[in-house]
């Protein structure tokens, strides 16, 4: 009872300290019970849609005039195998859209079992049944409206070579498969009379067109009996049968799920990352508040030993204070992190293509909440020791431990800046009070420059072809033809005189059998465009280059020898290089043109121009149409196409890392004033007496936590150079992106130290608003 | 006659104290003359602090006027009284009350770099020149908890003094002292006043109160005696003492 009743009346007296905590709680739960709901809602979803969509478990897309009959039976009598569904789609291979041309892979489906969800008109939610597309209709993925734009009602015009259609957006649909943005390959859906006309053409223009392309859709579903997972299962086949070499898209239903959550994923996790950072951040606060207010109430705490209380029982009163805020704060933050978890799923919905969940996931963010509290009521308990050095005697006869101040390192006050040296100098003068908000300080700042340096890989073309990206403003396509070395050089002059050229990548990308498993295989007529991090270019015939990804997946080092298989032709290929590329999440490989010659690779029918002067895009474009727009597809892009929805997500979790950021240190910065001006109420009014004001006492106040959130600044500065890109590899190993060249610009580095400085300053003004109420009569002795 | 430079005129001032008002300065009228020491005196409870801190412009009273430079201190803004503070007015306490992280060479220049009438170097210059006076140069990079009390004391008068103030009020500057650093800090006050600094100074010490050209002393808030005192010679304390006990006895102290 006697517990109970201090408890009552102390966290009544100290109500600042505990909304404080409370606060930086509901922001942490909050936040986390979010992330973690979105996280499973989102895979959740995605698995779901993949039951519904009764998806297969290996999946291959194989052009119709090589699909080999044989090795197809095969597959289909394989023990592991139940059954194969056997599609056949018409490819498209080019749109037209607005006033733009797009090369394309996508296949033309007629409305089928697997199609099972479909939106709204305003995406809000999934209809009830899914109605027959009108004869000129189809229903698209979601990724296609993210990536075109497009809204119901408008017109693409579809292409393979001898053919064209026009199709009007009848509707989105969920296509778990390859629906999701983050996927290049797409399958659109007609009427079952609009696809067997669509067959019937392509057919026809596939005897007069050589490279007209038809294509089969593979669907292979695992033998109950069969224990292997869907990837070893793929591999086991492409080893049994060879079947897998012939397609020119092969997957596992694994694979396309994680490529479809991958981005969500990403983002996700930084945030979590973050957060957990945060929570760093409560405990550093709430070291600092307990050890502070044990020096405040040294005389009543005395009192309190003085008449019985034994050290334990002081101390599970202290630490009982802290923890019930703490929880207080974790039921309100879970609570409210209903209206997060709709406003996140929205977020990635266009990425996905899948509708996200909206519920919240009590596992495992809530049993990760128990044990978050459980963890700081160790901490807590294990700070208050502090309590047992608290002599009834001193306390009682006022007698307290020397005051500390630090003489070492202070700084002289001047008469020329009197406020600013005299906050440096109290801030020197008593550097372990600060040692927290310091610290809290860089923590904040380490992560702000770590997702500046995130959105800088994300934004910067150099960035992104230092790791290998290879972005471009200018591409021409010729999927019939091809593009020919003496055309590139044509072609090269063209641009020269219109911009300087940065770099030219004359490529064809192509799925090939990698000690029988399907992986992309990019061919680049000059291997030195490839970014090597060891060993060296493919230059020769015999040499390949592969990602680090693949290397440890492999146990493959340079100098190996592996076995590739591309369409019945196949040759054994040294190591030369690994190389950098994020692609298929690292799952590729390099070759020079005349190495994928011997596989049968056709002459690269992509080569892409990027310019010193991305604004010169357009002239480029201009001048290359005019020689070569009726023969082949030209674009450009100031851009360089990279993906806007990912640079949204990205940036939403940027300006949630920032304002969490200022938030905390909001919160902190009031907490921490507000101790300080119990402590310094003294000081205060003899300021006022010898003349100083109040606004000057909040100006010392602002710039000396300035002064607290500049060194803060520098240390995160210094933490984010040092640890930021090894950081961000971890979090961006599963994108493939294995070496991060990105560097700290002026201006990302600057604006958030700024930005830092300014909150600082500007929440300790406002926290120490209560310096008006002191009155120099405080000072007085009746 | 010396001049006046400070008047209160029906001067009150009260606190709120058990849901009532508690009257401490009633209808106060004083009048404080340049270059005088003046003392008051008075019983405990009797509204000494009280009518130093109005005075002063530390408090404010609550109705009445406190005429300084012909403006009304009751009137007056915070940053006025502020800039009161730092030019016209200095202010010892009993307890010191030094800041505690800054040397005594800091607390002394601290108000004088407030004050723009001098440079930085000549309010250093002039802070040394006041360490000497008050001997306790040496110790002038030490921290307040680092010194004797009377070191503490003689730094606080330095720090009032610094930018050279129309009047020092003290507040029992001597409370908090030993016989020794109690003289020493009565000496200080009396070489400067012998300056020409004018002082007004609460206490209920007999060995302070014979520093002063006028005793005032106070009773239920209002003054009720007042003696005038040839300038102080430490030679002519005795018979000063049996003069001032005297007058005391007949205030009924």
């Amino acid at each position: 009872m006697d517990t109970l009743i201090l408890l009552r009346a102390n966290m009544l007296r100290r109500k600042g300290t505990f909304v404080g905590i409370v606060l930086l709680m509901i922001i942490i739960s909050m936040s986390m019970t979010a992330i973690m709901s979105v996280k499973t809602n989102v895979r959740e979803s995605v698995d779901e849609a993949y039951e519904e969509a009764d998806v297969a478990d290996v999946f291959m897309d194989i052009p119709t005039k090589i699909l080999p009959e044989d090795l197809l039976e095969k597959v289909r009598n394989h023990p592991m195998v139940d059954h194969v569904e056997v599609l056949e789609a018409v490819a498209i291979t080019q749109t037209a859209f607005k006033d733009g041309q797009y090369a394309n892979n996508w296949q033309v489906l007629p409305l089928d079992r697997h199609v099972v969800r479909m939106y709204n008109e305003d995406l809000s939610c999934y209809v009830d049944s899914i109605p027959e597309p009108s004869p000129d209709g189809f229903y698209v993925p979601l990724g296609i409206q993210t990536e075109f734009g497009c809204e119901l009602g408008d017109t693409f015009t579809v292409k393979n070579s001898g053919c064209q259609w026009d199709l009007t957006v009848e509707g989105y649909i969920v296509e778990p498969i390859c629906g999701a943005s983050t996927i290049g390959s797409k399958t659109v859906y007609v009427a079952r009379e609009t696809f067997d006309k669509m067959l019937a053409e392509s057919k026809e223009a596939e005897k007069n067109i050589e490279n007209h392309l038809s294509v089969t859709m593979v669907m292979i579903y695992k033998a109950d009996s069969c224990t292997l997972s869907d990837n070893k299962l793929a591999r086991k086949l492409s080893q049994d049968t060879g079947l897998e070499s012939y397609a020119y898209n092969a997957s596992t239903r694994s694979q396309m799920k994680n490529y479809t959550v991958i981005y969500s994923d990403i983002v996700l996790s930084v945030m979590l990352a973050f957060i957990s950072l945060l929570l760093g951040i409560v405990l550093i606060i709430m070291k600092h508040t307990i050890s502070v207010s044990i020096d405040m109430n040294y005389t009543e705490l005395g009192i309190m030993k003085a008449m019985g209380f034994t050290v334990k029982k002081i101390r599970i009163l202290l630490s009982l204070q802290y923890v019930i805020a703490e929880a207080f704060g974790a039921l309100v933050g879970t609570i409210l992190s209903f209206p997060l978890i709709r406003a996140l799923g929205n977020v990635f919905q266009p990425i996905t293509g899948i509708k996200a969940k909206t519920n919240i996931v009590f596992f495992p963010s809530f049993p990760i909440l128990i044990l978050l509290l459980l963890m700081s009521c160790v901490f807590v308990f294990l700070v208050t020791r502090k309590a047992g050095q608290v002599s009834p005697v001193k306390a009682i006869t006022g007698e307290r431990g020397d005051v500390y101040f630090d003489k070492a390192l202070t700084a002289p006050i001047s008469g020329n800046a009197l406020s600013l040296s005299l906050s440096f100098r109290q801030f020197t003068s008593s550097k372990r009070k600060y040692i927290a908000v310091t610290l809290i300080a860089a923590m904040l700042m380490f992560f702000m420059l770590t997702v500046n340096q995130m959105v800088n890989v994300m934004n910067s073309k150099s960035a992104m072809n230092a790791m290998g990206n290879m972005l471009a403003e200018v591409r021409v396509t010729d999927r019939e033809d091809g593009i020919s070395e003496e055309k590139v050089q044509e072609m090269q002059k063209i641009v020269e005189s219109v911009a300087e050229i940065d770099a030219v990548y004359s490529t064809i990308s192509q799925y090939i059998s990698f000690d029988n498993v399907t992986m992309l295989s990019i061919v680049a007529r000059d291997p030195n465009s490839f970014v090597i991090s060891k060993g060296r270019a493919p230059l020769y015939d015999n040499e390949i280059a592969i990602t680090d990804i693949i290397a440890e997946e492999f146990d493959l080092c340079i100098g190996d020898s592996v076995h590739i298989e591309r369409r019945g032709m196949s040759g054994d290929y040294v190591i030369s290089g690994i190389f950098l590329y994020i692609s298929d999440v690292g799952h590729v490989t390099a070759m020079s043109y005349d190495a994928a010659k011997k596989l049968g690779t056709k002459e690269p029918y992509t080569v892409e121009f990027s310019l010193k002067d991305p604004k010169k895009s357009e002239a480029v474009y201009d001048a290359l149409v005019a020689e070569y727009g009726d023969s082949m597809l030209i674009r450009y892009s100031e851009t360089c196409w990279v993906d806007d929805t990912f640079t949204i997500a990205i940036n939403a979790m940027q300006i949630m890392i920032y304002s969490f950021s200022i938030a905390f240190a909001l919160v902190v910065v009031f907490m921490v004033c507000t101790k300080l001006f119990a402590q310094e109420r003294r000081d205060i009014g003899i300021y006022k007496a010898v003349g100083f004001t109040s606004r000057k006492l909040r100006l010392l106040f602002a710039f000396r936590f300035m002064i607290v959130a500049l060194f803060g600044s520098i240390i995160g500065t210094v933490l984010s150079f040092l640890f930021s890109n090894r950081l961000l590899e971890m979090l961006l190993r599963s994108m493939g992106v294995t070496t991060l060249t990105a560097s700290h610009t002026f201006s990302s580095t600057l604006i958030p130290i700024l930005l830092l400085l300014l909150s600082f300053f500007c929440f300790a003004f406002l926290a120490s608003r209560k310096v008006k109420k002191v009155e120099v009569r405080e000072l007085v002795i009746e | 006659m010396s001049q006046t430079i400070l008047r209160a005129k029906d001067l009150c001032k009260s606190f709120a104290h058990n849901g009532g008002q508690v009257h401490v300065l009633q209808h106060l009228n004083v009048e404080i003359y340049e270059k005088d020491f003046t003392v008051v005196m008075g019983a405990s409870g009797s509204g000494k602090s009280t009518l130093l801190y109005a005075l002063s412009g530390m408090d404010r009273a609550t109705s009445g006027q406190v005429h300084f430079n012909g403006k009304d201190l009751v009137k007056m803004k915070e940053k006025e009284l502020a800039d009161l503070r730092s030019h016209d007015f200095g202010f010892i306490f009993q307890q010191m009350h030094l800041i505690s992280n800054l040397t005594l060479l800091e607390n002394i220049t601290l108000p004088g770099y407030l004050n723009k009438g001098k440079s930085p170097a000549e309010v250093k210059a002039r802070a040394e020149e006041l360490l000497k006076q008050m001997s306790i140069y040496d110790v002038r990079t030490h921290l307040p908890s680092q010194v004797s009390g009377g070191e503490q004391q003689r730094c606080a008068i330095a720090r009032a003094v610094i930018h050279e103030p129309t009047l020092l009020f003290a507040d029992e500057p001597t409370g908090a002292l030993n016989r020794k650093n109690t003289k020493e800090v009565l000496n200080l006050l009396t070489d400067l006043n012998k300056n020409g600094q004018s002082i007004l100074m609460v206490t209920h010490d007999l060995r302070a109160a014979l520093r002063a050209s006028r005793i005032l002393y106070l009773e239920d808030g209002n003054v009720i005696g007042e003696l005038t005192l040839p300038p102080y010679d430490p030679a002519e304390e005795k018979s000063r003492e049996t003069q001032v006990n005297a007058w005391l006895s007949s205030m009924k102290w």
